[in-house]
């Protein structure tokens, strides 16, 4: 090539006083000429350079927002809540699983004319998003032990991200009553159950890890209505009011324990 | 100089089992190094001064703050950082991601200024090259860096470190050893480790703890001047050593109670340590 960059047209370059067309030959010239590199490099103002570079990195270092985070901050989360809900992505397939979960029972359920399967479903449908309540802690997340020890209260990241794992499987399957109505109101039965359970474990988890309480309660209820063998008419009877009456007790109670035993999310025993 | 961390007649119980009983220290600015075998209490005692773990009995003021009152905690926490012994990070995430959620959770809210502060710590630990690659594509020694990068944010006047350099190569842990050195002058920097080269290269003072109790507190010095006069190289292993090894010359190497005409070699932390222990070297089944 016969055309180099003139020390006028260095200078001209570096403060931005020549045309877009010159401009241009100037940047495609010195990505193979190292002479003309140098010379319109030392006619940049340091300052200059310094600052486009630095923004030039910060943009380059904006941390890769996932769908995830970024559907989240686009319904009105903040970025933090955002980013804690997202970051634990073991966490959010635990979601998904919950909610494919509940809608295929609920699914089964609906598709039955024989009632024990119902009755099947009304008792392993609340399992779901207990399901999910026992993956926010310590298994999904890798920083458990650096985030417990991080001036941001445990308590508020274990709430936003059960939170966050309860309501899709809860909605979703709200979402599909109407293929359950012939049912009546006894299709949404199992809905107070599984906030009370989910509650509970959350609750249950001031004094132990949120696996074991998730596990205990699950476990218990499992237990206990399988373990009364009802027959499925009584157990339909069961869910159409005196467990209600049960689950909303338990709800009522385990948000007082949770607000009374708040410190105990922040500062283990064990 | 104020005391960072004071501990008084700390105790922690699992059940029957004790792994901390009535331990009495107090910390100051500059690198301690917690010594001590498998299930000695360091991991417990770590965990406790990082505010992981509440303390069955006993008193730990950190800044003149207890950890057990609420407003206490959060100004213990605003001025800590701490890597545990397993520490998880987030594979999928870059190293600059990863810090920056870190920094999230420390309340950096303020992006612009988050991201000059997680760049900063990437660079005290000389990961600023590699900032945007995955963390899974980052070597152990990396990774272990990163670790220690979202601990310094907020420039932390407290920093746990619980076995930092253990699985790393030797010019990883040279690497590691030169950024945790760096930042003592500035802070209080407590780690636990099985390395005594470690402790001997970097640490101001070293504590062993035994059976949950403080067996040794001094400089590494002295813990190596334990074993004056009681370390010597002869041709052929001596019953009256408490350890001996063959060396890479075919000679042995042994700490313990000497002949009249041994040759005596300079003791190092290893020897101070093995001769408090009794001559059982870590791992080993006495």
């Amino acid at each position: 090539m016969s055309w180099h960059v003139d020390a006028v047209t260095a200078h001209r370059y570096a403060s931005r006083r020549i045309d877009p067309m010159t401009a241009a030959s100037v940047e495609s010239h010195v990505m193979m000429c190292s002479g003309c590199r140098a010379l319109v490099g030392d006619a940049v103002d340091g300052p200059v350079l310094d600052a486009v570079w630095t923004a030039l990195t910060a943009q380059l270092d904006q941390p890769g927002v996932g769908h995830v985070e970024r559907a989240l901050v686009r319904v009105g989360c903040t970025e933090a809540t955002g980013r804690i809900i997202a970051a634990t992505s073991r966490a959010r397939w635990s979601y998904l699983l919950a909610v494919a979960f509940s809608l295929l029972l609920a699914v089964i359920a609906a598709r039955t004319s024989y009632e024990a399967y119902f009755g099947a479903f009304l008792i392993i449908a609340p399992l779901g998003p207990l399901m999910a309540v026992a993956v926010v802690g310590r298994w999904s997340d890798p920083l458990y032990e650096v985030t417990q020890t991080a001036p941001t209260s445990w308590l508020r990241i274990l709430l936003v991200r059960t939170g966050a794992a309860v309501t899709p499987a809860l909605v979703l399957t709200a979402l599909s009553i109407p293929w359950l109505l012939e049912r009546g109101w006894l299709a949404a039965a199992w809905l107070l159950p599984a906030l009370a359970l989910a509650l509970g474990a959350l609750a249950l988890s001031s004094w132990m890890s949120i696996e074991a309480a998730a596990m205990s309660i699950g476990g218990s209820w499992a237990a206990v209505l399988v373990g009364l063998h009802l027959p499925v008419v009584e157990l339909l009877d069961l869910f159409a009011g005196p467990l209600q009456v049960v689950a909303l007790t338990v709800v009522v109670g385990s948000v007082v324990v949770t607000v009374l035993r708040r410190s105990s999310y922040e500062y283990r025993e064990a | 100089m104020e005391p960072i961390v004071v501990t008084r007649g700390l105790t922690k119980r699992y059940g029957r089992s004790t792994a901390l009983a009535g331990v009495d220290l107090q910390l100051e600015r500059g690198i301690t190094a917690l010594l001590g075998p498998n299930g000695a209490g360091k991991t417990t005692f770590l965990r406790i001064l990082a505010t992981a773990l509440a303390p069955t009995t006993g008193s730990l003021r950190v800044f003149g703050s207890d950890p057990a009152d609420p407003g206490g905690r959060l100004t213990i926490r605003r001025q800590l950082g701490y890597v545990p012994q397993e520490l998880g990070l987030f594979d999928n995430f870059t190293a600059f991601d990863f810090v920056d959620y870190v920094a999230i959770l420390k309340e950096h809210v303020d992006r612009r200024a988050r991201h000059d502060e997680v760049r900063r710590v990437l660079d005290e630990v000389d990961l600023s090259d590699v900032r945007s690659k995955k963390i899974r594509q980052l070597s152990g020694g990396m990774r272990r860096r990163v670790g220690l990068a979202q601990a310094l944010l907020g420039d932390p006047a407290l920093v746990v470190l619980d076995e930092p350099t253990v699985g790393l190569d030797p010019e990883q842990r040279l690497r590691f050893r030169q950024v945790i050195s760096r930042q003592a002058d500035q802070r209080c920097v407590v780690l636990s480790t099985h390395m005594t080269e470690d402790v001997e290269a970097m640490c101001d003072r070293v504590v062993v703890l035994d059976h949950g109790a403080v067996a040794f507190d001094g400089t590494p010095a002295t813990l190596a001047g334990l074993a004056h006069d009681r370390v010597w190289v002869a041709d052929r292993p001596e019953p009256s050593a408490l350890v001996s090894w063959r060396t890479g010359e075919g000679r042995h190497r042994m700490v313990g109670e000497p002949p009249s005409d041994a040759e005596l070699l300079a003791p190092t932390v290893q020897d101070g340590y093995l001769l408090l222990n009794g001559g059982v070297p870590e791992g080993a089944s006495a």
